[in-house]
């Protein structure tokens, strides 16, 4: 069974087959993990968190919930999670957030790792979707909204399977990041072929 | 005055709003959702994100002060006025997959070929088109993991206004959404003005008597 150890600012780009399992687990509590899928017939149709989680009235993950693309086909589906705080409606982390957040960053922001795998397919940045934030947690506190620290504890997981052929790329966040020191690893990705 | 349009329900429309210029978007005849995308005019990739503006403003909802920011977390326009309901900024609008997927029937209309219309002198792809900004519509997120629109609060005479902090290409779709209380289930008609910020805006009276001529 392939796996990845991811540390913060860095990414994995995984291509699965309609049957194919994937898992996210976090090694330290904190951490956040972004998830973008492109479709393997055309990267342009994407993972739309939109459409997700308005056609499944839904604005986390849940277990037996279908991941849709723009254009309604499904592209993942939620098997099994032990944490049901994620988020459906930010943007991946860039640069210039992160420095007009004052955050220290580490590695390469989760929209740098997915606009260069995309640069590899000859698509431009605009093509960067809305990423799955596993973990992702913001919300308002004393009048104000703001990113907070992951939800995940160690250990914590969220196992997918794919609907269809696509790419699937997982970034260890650097701009909520659940260690201090950027050599750890934070982030394990696990895929196996279940239908073969 | 550079732009003085209604906008009939489920229609769309361009404009350009350079710096020292306001747009103003007026609820004509209630409880209607634009759904509005902006860029810089001389660099596309100076476009709307809604994350930045969130997080940027420290506010989920785009209230009067706080300024729409750019993926590149520049200052793009200001909400000066928003005088119902919330300021949503979402990643994407309604479109025809959408609408499939939520009530099974093909090809109606929606904001995202409305905004790839308004957008075709501009060369605009559907990519370009799903970061947007949607004055008055409410969204709610339940505890329990819910996912909610409920019914606007405008009424006639509401009026959502953006000034311009750089050159600015607006698009804005008269949401035709019928199917869910976005609006109302009855998609009415909105009044877009654009023109110096120190000019005189239009009032309903006068945008309801020159429709009523048109
Ligand atoms: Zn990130
Ligand atoms: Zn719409």
């Amino acid at each position: 069974m392939p796996d990845v150890t991811l540390t913060a600012g860095s990414a994995a780009a995984i291509s699965l087959s309609p049957g194919d399992a994937l898992s996210v687990r976090a090694i330290v509590a904190g951490q956040v993990a972004e998830l973008v899928a492109h479709s393997a017939a055309d990267p342009r149709e994407r993972l739309s968190t939109l459409l997700t989680g308005l056609a499944e009235e839904a604005h986390t993950l849940r277990e037996g919930m279908t991941l849709w693309s723009q254009e309604y086909r499904p592209l993942l589906r939620v098997e099994e999670l032990t944490n049901d705080e994620h988020d459906l409606a930010l943007e991946a982390c860039t640069p210039w957030l992160g420095r007009a957040l004052g955050a220290e960053l580490v590695g390469d922001c989760c929209w740098t790792s997915f606009r260069a795998w995309l640069e590899g397919e000859g698509l431009p940045e605009k093509w960067v979707p809305y990423p799955v934030g596993i973990f992702k947690r913001a919300d308002e506190r004393d009048g104000r909204y703001g990113l907070r620290p992951g939800s995940s504890r160690p250990g914590d997981l969220v196992r997918f399977s794919a609907a269809s052929a696509c790419t699937v790329l997982v970034s260890a966040c650097p701009l909520t990041r659940g260690a201090a020191d950027p050599a750890a690893p934070v982030i394990e990705v696990t895929w196996n072929e279940q239908n073969s | 005055m550079r732009q003085d349009v209604l906008l009939e329900p489920r229609s769309y429309t361009a404009s350009e709003v350079e710096v020292g210029e306001s747009l103003r978007i007026t609820v004509v005849d209630g409880q209607q959702v634009p759904d509005i995308v902006l860029w810089a005019r001389e660099d596309a990739g100076e476009r709307l994100s809604p994350t930045a503006s969130q997080l940027l403003n420290g506010s989920h909802l785009m209230v009067p002060g706080c300024v729409l920011y750019s993926h590149r977390a520049s200052g793009l326009a200001r909400v000066d006025a928003c005088t119902a309901g919330a300021g949503v900024i979402v990643g994407g609008s309604c479109s025809a997959p959408l609408n499939y997927a939520r009530f099974g029937i093909p090809d109606t209309p929606n904001c995202r070929s409305n905004l790839l219309a308004a957008g075709a002198p501009y060369g605009v792809e559907e990519a370009d088109v799903q970061h947007i900004y949607c004055p008055f519509m409410t969204i709610r997120r339940d505890d329990d993991g819910s996912y909610v629109i409920d019914l606007p609060e405008a009424e006639p005479g509401d009026y959502v206004e953006l000034a311009a902090l750089v050159d600015l290409v607006v698009l804005t779709s008269n949401c035709p959404q019928e199917r869910t209380p976005t609006n109302a289930f009855n998609p009415s008609r909105l009044h877009l003005w654009v023109g110096p910020s120190d000019a005189s805006r239009p009032t309903l009276d006068a945008i309801v008597a020159e429709a009523a001529h048109a």
